[in-house]
């Protein structure tokens, strides 16, 4: 399937770029860290993205989640073109649509687990849920803890319930798993991947991990800021089965 | 080293900001101290130039047998000149305005060694030409007198013509003031001439006294020849004696400039403290942020001591940017502060001195608080072990619930995001604590400096409100007869007339004596308040004398004790029981009641009456009203209590603009502190506040937060700031008390509450670039940046 027809195939309620570049800097220090990306994707999907570090990753998913502005090209969310947006609906673009994972989990030190979601989850109106997600990460009996008092994947859980709280349409994570070990790595994993399953969530995790791809719907690969594969798995191994 | 060098340029530029806002502390406190402390020298310098060049005495004794008291005085061990000679007080009359005069005899022949003038316009008196005076610089500017100018001066035989040939500076009368009472003298009621010593063979021999002046010779030992002319004169029957701190107007300039001298210090010190705050919070935040930094360089074999020395240069460079202009700058503008200086109070001779003691000091203070504020944070990161180090960039902070929350449950139940401002106070206790600290060194300075003017202000119109009520005295010649008291009340404006006598006396205990002005009222008079000190009578006693409370410590008494109160020339000594003290903000007086003068010198108390209080109509034009007094016959002089008023503020000009300097400083350097701990507290979370940003945080909602946040601290940082604040008023204007001015601090309620609400404003301004930054934060560039 080339990613003209998985845009087709996502129609309105999917995520669709149409020849997003990025280029940083000007004349002879010029990055251009996206050439001219085509790619759509359909709601309820899991997303891996791969490539060497450099290859515009990181890039891709910050235009994607709003925090970055293409230099060219135009995408949408949902039918939503970005580039229409102001300021303050594209803060309400992700408030509502849009939950981000860090490798580093930028927690507030000072705020406990449940204040941490609870931060997030007022923006969008709906704090009376920060515990049940807190409950859904496995954090039920963590509530009151501070990051200081929370193991790296304790953290990285509350980062994820932080960022699906408020049910978002799009779960954007880059590097989720890069500072734990397998076994954390695996629960979290599991965690994004059940996230996807729900309520047509679409989920995209960048990484280098490949062994993560294996679980993916679909696997996108990156090098040079260009796409040089995109495959769909139309069987992928239980994130629980994953070794790396 | 030199990538080191580079790389401390980069980190000051990175975070430029911040340190200019720290060199610009530094830097004005520098100016500051350069200014006044330049300034406090140049015009001592001044001043003592004015005295070498006339021979001020070291002592002076008044009245009682002067010659036996010269030549018992020349015995005294460091006594290197004395000479006699004889001042008269005796009304002057200038230009259609009468007023009180002083005749100062000199030899005609040559300056005398001691107390001699400098004769600025014209020339020295001539002998044989008894007519011809010089008239002191002050009367001669404010009436526009110039040699061969005339004016009058009452003789025992009537009035009679002077010629001005020269126009006279000296030490004695640098600050014009006719007593040591007499602290804000008006060139309009009070003229100094100096004549040859026959004129004063032609004086009312009552209002002339003999001096005996003693210089001392270099080497001196001033305390002791001091007291050893005390006892001589107190032997010989002297009605006042004072050495050259005592003399009237030396008394109330040294009094001015100790406390000039004193600013020069305090306030500088205060800028150097926030700016010292600053630098740390600075340094403190660099160290944390730069651990990994730290951690590499000592990994791959820097000395710790390369590295202390690399953080140290922080504040070494700051301190050094900021000291230099700002020393250069002082030095500069002290030479206009010591002439603007000088002409306010006209002294005749400028000195201004490049003093390479206050550029040591100045430097060594400026370099100093940088370094000392670098050290802490240096030290810490020269002993931080690489392996932590290189785990990079610690959490701001811990958790765990805030003393405040604790306190006030209520508040737990906030929401997160307004729990997060209560906490982040908690969350680095070192920088909230010197973010409150800044804000109480800004309130000290604003608060002592407002609490200055306000106190002068209610003291001057308290002293001219309920105090000192009438509208002008009017001084009788000594044979006018009782009727000019109705002939005065009869002047086209004059609304009240009452009976007042005023004479100079001494006032001794067994403790010592002091010399003032005793001034007799009618017992009902509305021309006097006294507010007497805690448990005194109301009002003037029938009986007793009422002194000013400055009395009760300096001559040891209390009521009921008996004082003996002499007067000068008279040769009249009377003894009589304190009845009380009272609280008056300018000069140390005595009271008593006019029938009960009369009773004791036994005398018609019309005999003694030789001033007249005098109320005028509101609506009068009181220069008009003050020519028709004068031109009653009778009437000596005419003194416009309304024009002191006047004058005093016009005094006052040059402290205000002083002062209001130091509250827009204060402003500046509170701004430029908030801003610093501020933006270090912004730095510090850049990460967490860019991932809320991506979770669909709004700029306004962050913008409240973080202002929230910074606000409460500045509040917590006010409370203790005006409390310190008012505290050091109090201790300030102290200093600047004494028998002359009590100044017990009289502040406003409102001022308090101006000063918050200014730091508040100060406060919410150093927000602006802050939430500018905080509103650049490239939430991608940040995102990426942690997920390298
Ligand atoms: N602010 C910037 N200014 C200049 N160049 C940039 C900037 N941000 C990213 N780049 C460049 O853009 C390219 C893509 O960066 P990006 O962060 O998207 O890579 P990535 O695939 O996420 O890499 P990694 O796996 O190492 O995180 C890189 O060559 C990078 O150097
Ligand atoms: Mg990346």
């Amino acid at each position: 399937m080339t990613p003209t027809e998985a845009s087709a195939r996502s129609g309105d309620a999917g995520l669709e770029l149409r020849g997003v570049g990025k280029t940083y800097g000007s004349g002879a220090v010029a990055v251009q860290a996206l050439k001219h990306v085509d790619l759509g994707i359909a709601p309820g999907q899991f997303v891996v993205i791969l490539g060497p570090s450099g290859s515009g990753k990181t890039t891709l998913l910050n235009i994607v989640g709003g925090i970055e502005e293409p230099s060219e090209g135009s995408l949408s969310v949902a039918g939503q073109e970005l580039a229409s947006l102001s300021r303050a609906e594209l803060t309400r673009y992700r408030r509502e649509q849009v939950g981000f994972v860090f490798q580093f989990f930028n927690l507030v030190p000072t705020l406990t687990a449940l204040e941490n979601v609870e931060l997030v989850a007022e923006l969008a109106g709906q704090s009376e849920r920060s515990a049940e997600a807190l409950a859904d990460v496995g954090l039920a009996d963590r509530l009151e803890r501070f990051p200081s008092e929370l193991s790296g994947g304790e953290q990285q859980r509350v980062a994820i319930a932080r960022a699906l709280v408020k049910r978002p349409r799009l779960l954007l994570c880059d590097e989720p798993t890069g500072s734990l070990d397998l076994d954390t790595g695996r629960q979290v994993l599991a965690l994004l991947h059940a996230a996807s399953r729900g309520d047509g969530r679409t989920v995209v995790v960048v990484t280098h991990n490949s062994a993560i791809a294996r679980a993916a719907d679909r696997v996108i690969r990156m090098g040079s800021g260009e796409i040089v594969a995109d495959e769909v798995q139309d069987s992928p191994i239980g994130p629980g089965e994953v070794v790396w | 080293m030199r990538v080191l060098h580079r790389k401390l340029w980069r980190d000051m530029g990175a975070r430029r900001a911040q340190f200019l806002a720290v060199v610009v502390t530094i830097g004005l406190g520098l100016t500051l101290f350069a200014l006044s402390y330049d300034a406090y020298r140049n015009l001592l310098a001044s001043y003592q130039r004015v005295f070498d060049l006339t021979g001020f005495a070291d002592y002076t004794v008044a009245g009682g047998d002067t010659k036996a008291i010269v030549s018992a005085g020349e015995t005294v061990p460091g006594v290197g000149a004395a000479a006699e000679r004889r001042v008269a007080d005796v009304p002057l009359r200038l230009d259609g305005d009468k007023l009180l005069g002083r005749v100062v005899g000199l030899p005609a022949s040559a300056q005398p060694p001691i107390n001699g003038v400098l004769v600025l316009v014209g020339d020295y008196l001539t002998p044989g030409k008894t007519g011809g005076v010089l008239v002191e610089k002050h009367a001669a500017e404010h009436f526009g007198l110039a040699p061969g100018s005339s004016l009058e001066v009452l003789a025992a035989d009537g009035w009679r013509t002077l010629e001005m040939v020269g126009k006279a500076a000296s030490a004695e009368y640098l600050w014009p003031a006719r007593s040591r009472q007499d602290v804000l003298p008006s060139a309009d009621d009070f003229a100094v001439v100096f004549a040859s010593e026959a004129l004063l063979d032609e004086l009312d021999p009552a209002a002339v006294r003999r001096e005996a002046l003693f210089a001392y010779a270099g080497g001196a030992d001033r305390a002791a020849a001091d007291a050893a002319l005390g006892r001589i004169a107190e032997r010989h029957d002297a009605v006042d004696a004072f050495a050259q701190v005592d003399q009237p107007s030396n008394a109330a300039l040294s009094e001015d400039i100790q406390g000039f001298g004193a600013m020069a210090v305090m306030f500088p010190a205060l800028f150097l403290g926030a700016a010292g705050m600053a630098t740390y919070v600075l340094l403190t935040r660099l160290v944390l942020a730069q651990r990994s930094q730290i951690g590499l360089m000592l990994a791959n074999g820097f000395g710790r001591g390369t590295v202390f020395r690399h953080y140290l240069g922080f504040g070494l460079v700051a301190g050094l940017l900021g000291t230099v202009p700002g020393l250069a700058a002082g030095i500069l503008l002290a030479r206009s502060v010591t002439r603007l200086y000088t002409d306010a109070i006209s002294v005749p001779v400028r000195v201004t001195e490049i003093h390479p003691e206050t550029i040591v000091v100045g430097l060594l203070f400026g370099v100093g608080a940088g370094a000392l504020a670098t050290l802490a944070p240096a030290r810490r990161a020269a002993k931080l072990p690489p392996a932590t180090a290189m785990r990079g960039a610690e959490m701001g902070g811990r958790g765990g619930q805030s003393l405040l929350e604790r306190i006030v449950p209520p508040l737990r139940r906030l929401p997160a995001r307004w729990k997060m401002v209560v906490r982040g106070i908690a969350r680095s206790r070192r920088r909230s604590f010197s973010t409150a600290l800044g804000v109480v060194f800004a309130a000290t300075l604003i608060l002592t400096s407002w609490g200055m003017i306000d106190t002068t202000q209610t003291l001057l119109a308290r002293q001219f409100g309920e105090v000192q009520k009438q509208d002008a005295q009017v001084y009788l010649a000594r044979e006018a007869s009782p009727a000019v008291a109705a002939e005065v009340a009869g002047v086209e404006g004059v609304v009240a007339v009452e009976p007042a006598a005023d004479y100079v006396v001494g006032v001794r205990s067994a403790a010592g004596s002091y010399q003032t002005s005793l001034v007799a009222f009618e017992r009902d008079t509305v021309m006097h308040g006294f507010s007497p000190v805690s448990g005194g009578p109301d009002g003037l006693p029938a009986e007793g004398l009422l002194l000013g409370a400055a009395l009760r410590e300096r001559l040891d008494l209390a009521v009921g004790d008996e004082v003996e109160v002499v007067q000068p020339g008279a040769g009249i000594t009377v003894r009589e029981r304190v009845a009380g003290f009272v609280d008056e903000p300018l000069g140390t007086y005595a009271y008593i009641a006019l029938p009960r003068l009369a009773e004791v010198l036994g005398r018609d108390p019309d005999e003694i009456v030789n001033s007249l209080m005098v109320g005028m109509d509101p609506a009068a034009d009181t220069a008009r009203v003050r020519d028709r007094l004068a031109a009653v016959p009778g009437v000596a002089a005419v003194v416009d209590s309304r024009a002191l008023e006047r004058a005093a503020d016009d005094y006052m000009g040059l402290f205000y603009a002083f002062v209001g300097l130091m509250v827009a400083l204060g402003a500046v350097m509170a701004l430029a502190l908030i801003f610093t701990t501020m933006s270090a507290n912004i730095s510090e979370r850049v990460t967490e506040l860019a991932s809320l940003r991506a979770a669909g945080m709004g700029r306004r909602t962050l913008a409240r937060l973080i202002t929230g946040e910074n606000m409460l601290l500045t509040v917590l940082g006010i409370v203790p700031g005006l409390i310190v604040g008012y505290l050091s008023a109090r201790v300030f204007m102290a200093m600047f008390s004494s028998d002359l001015f009590s100044f017990d601090l009289a502040m406003r309620p409102t001022t308090p509450v101006f000063v918050a609400v200014a730091l508040l404003v100060a406060a919410l301004l150093s927000q602006w670039p802050v939430l500018r930054a905080v509103d650049r934060v490239d939430m991608a560039k940040v995102v990426r940046e942690r997920s390298q």
